[in-house]
């Protein structure tokens, strides 16, 4: 070898003669118009190997869809008389209860502490804790004994598959069961019908439906019709018939199917473990809102949703008994972020009248007038509260954040807890009342404390503004605040 | 008109030819027939000869498009080790000797070790002569980038001309130790 060197080498490269002659390069052009142009045919892209490779992924991807169908269709349906009504067992001191799906006749069934006037259900409900344990062990040798495993016996929610000592049957009607493909399924199969027909109101995106032997109501609209049949055939593809319970919510976050009774939630669920008591508005408040918004008896619905502290749900039947009353605020704490009473009618003028209060924080019961307040959002109002407590503290106007604050303007100038501030402080308060967008007006007020904010103008028995947080009834009957929301018809509702 | 296609796409081929052909040996080295590669080009460029809005932009096309080819011929040929030979062939019935053959292939050999956009770099600058910014222009870049790339070629370039000589001189050493046992 002559050069090791990088640049002798790409001398060299550089100086010796083409690979090809040119007059061989030149020939060749001259024979060029005699030859075909190139192809620029897209099929060249195919051939074999292609072919092969996606004839092969397509056949494997088939195969596989097809085995796991088969498999799932060859699950041994039961007789429906041997389906009997889903037993719950529940426990008297614990809230976490098991399902189990079983012959009746297969029950070994000891009455324990008869009583004369009570009939069978209630026996059953009496029993003690150690009694129905040894019941229910009982039962579990003789299912395994004698029943085939109904294809509903592993959809149990394991979660719940615990404790058990009373039970009672639920009712007669058939409990939804859905897989977490069924309910992924029905869930969207649901938002996509709801959006075509413009049934969705709520912001949050929550849609509530209630199937009754009555009718079908979605986000407490009664559907008829062509519309009314959309939704039954859609439900009855998913084995859901209609019960005096039956509901199925809808929230991004989570989907529960099934009966919502003042014991619990029965059915199936999906995603976040949520609890949702429904609850008739009944006696005066909702004689009240039914005279006052010219509601529809029975539309009316408080309907809490709490989040629960346990793993998300997996589809699959099971019971969820109500939380106790102690863990959470009672349901006559009437105004929270996840409590939500809305709905709404066109009175005659064809005015809105609407009432919500929900995770938007707003309340509008003007009719045709505007909410000054509606851009003040759950979170606006969060660091609202936040950044007013930190200036009234730090000015010594109050003496610790959560105090209760009265903010209202007398005679052109803001009164705090009925005190006026000093100029500075005064102007500090309103530079930050300004970042938020709020004028204070003769009927302005704002009022806060550790639990809520309120934000708005009170006048003529109405409230138009925002509200961030949960209002006790003690808050609006007896507290520092009573006598600013007495006479508020909204308020006047909930006390 | 089919003579005149012909005679401009001549007469703008003669002062491409010792570069185009430089470059297509070097990209070619070892792994198709630059004879494939360069008809292959020709034909393509002879076609599309009047879509072509710069006449003397010519060279460039014809670099991008035996780039791309070689590219795709890559793809669908596995190396060919006979090739090398017709490589030595070719240069020997130009009178090369067979000496100089030896480097330019030991060069072109060292070239396919260097990413693609390195090589092509160095190939332009050194032996092709063109400059940085001709390809930057070709190679759809800028000039800092191009001086970049020919900078860290050269330089690993050298790493695998030392590396490969130390393998040589072991590789003699191995080849006298067995002799001499």
């Amino acid at each position: 070898m002559k050069a090791r060197n990088t640049s002798d080498l790409f001398e060299l490269a550089k100086s010796a003669p083409a690979e090809i002659s040119k007059s061989q390069v030149i020939d060749f052009i001259t024979s060029i118009p005699n030859l075909p142009p190139p192809s620029s045919n897209w099929f060249q892209n195919f051939n074999l190997n292609s072919i092969l490779m996606t004839t092969t992924a397509i056949t494997l991807i088939t195969s596989v869809a097809i085995y796991f169908s088969v498999q799932e269709s060859k699950l041994p349906k039961q007789p429906e008389d041997s389906i009997t009504p889903i037993t719950t067992y529940e426990s008297q001191d614990s809230r976490q209860s098991a399902i189990g799906k079983i012959a009746s006749q297969d029950i070994p069934y000891t009455p324990t502490q008869p009583s004369e006037n009570e009939d069978d259900q209630v026996h059953r409900a009496n029993l003690y804790s150690s009694e129905v344990l040894r019941t229910l062990d009982s039962i579990e040798d003789q299912e395994e004994e004698v029943t085939p495993k109904s294809p509903y016996h592993n959809s149990v929610n394991i979660m719940n598959a615990g404790e058990r000592t009373s039970f009672h049957p639920v009712g007669d009607n058939t409990a939804v069961s859905l897989s977490s493909s069924e309910l992924k399924k029905l869930k969207s199969q649901l938002s996509k019908f709801i959006k075509q027909d413009q049934l969705k109101r709520t912001h949050g995106g929550l849609i509530t439906i209630k199937y009754t032997t009555e009718g079908l109501y979605i986000n407490h609209r009664e559907l008829s019709g062509a519309m009314l049949k959309r939704y039954t055939d859609l439900l009855r593809e998913f084995n859901i018939l209609p019960g005096p319970n039956r509901r199925i919510v809808i929230d991004k976050k989570y989907v529960m199917v099934g009966d919502f009774t003042e014991d619990g939630f029965e059915g199936s669920a999906l995603g976040k473990a949520m609890e949702i008591r429904f609850k008739e508005s009944t006696g005066e408040v909702a004689s009240l809102l039914h005279s006052v918004f010219k509601l529809r008896p029975g539309l009316i619905k408080q309907m809490e949703i709490i989040p629960l502290d346990e793993p998300d749900r997996l589809g699959g039947l099971f019971t969820q008994p109500l939380s106790s009353p102690q863990k959470h605020k009672a349901l006559n704490s009437v105004i929270n972020n996840d409590n939500i009473l809305t709905d709404s009618t066109s009175d005659n003028d064809g005015h809105q009248t609407q009432v919500k209060i929900s995770n938007r924080s707003i309340i509008t019961l003007n009719k045709g007038r505007r909410n000054l307040h509606a851009h003040l959002n759950r979170k606006k109002l969060k660091s609202l509260k936040k950044d007013l407590y930190k200036v009234l503290v730090s000015h010594e106007l109050i003496q610790k954040k959560g105090q209760d604050v009265r903010i209202v303007e007398k005679n052109g100038s803001l009164h705090i807890n009925e005190q006026i501030p000093e100029e500075n402080i005064l102007l500090n308060i309103e530079r930050l009342l300004m970042k938020y967008r709020i004028t204070f007006k003769p009927q302005t007020k704002l009022l806060m404390n550790s639990n809520f904010l309120v934000v708005g103008k009170f006048m003529d028995g109405d409230f138009s503004g925002a509200v961030s947080g949960s209002i006790s009834s003690t808050d609006l009957s007896k507290g520092f605040f009573s006598n600013d929301f007495k006479g508020i018809s909204i308020f006047e509702f909930m006390r | 008109m089919a003579d005149s296609k012909q005679n401009d796409f001549m007469k703008a081929y003669e002062g491409c030819h010792d570069r185009f052909l430089r470059y297509c040996s070097s990209l070619a080295f070892g792994k198709m027939d630059v004879q494939d590669l360069v008809q292959d080009v020709l034909v393509t460029a002879y076609h599309k000869f009047e879509k072509i809005e710069n006449k003397d932009q010519l060279l460039h096309y014809l670099i991008r498009a035996a780039r791309n080819r070689s590219i795709s011929i890559w793809r669908k040929h596995k190396k060919q080790s006979e090739l090398t030979e017709q490589h030595a062939e070719r240069l020997s019935d130009q009178g090369v000797s067979p000496e100089i053959i030896l480097d330019i292939q030991l060069l072109y050999q060292m070239l396919n070790k260097l990413p693609l956009k390195q090589k092509e770099a160095l190939i332009l600058f050194e032996v092709n002569g063109f400059s940085m910014k001709e390809i930057a222009e070709i190679q759809g870049s800028n000039e800092g980038a191009i001086k970049t790339k020919i900078s860290r070629g050269r330089k690993k370039l050298a790493q695998l001309m030392s590396d490969n000589t130390y393998r040589s001189v072991s590789g003699l050493l191995e080849t006298l130790q067995t002799i001499t046992l």
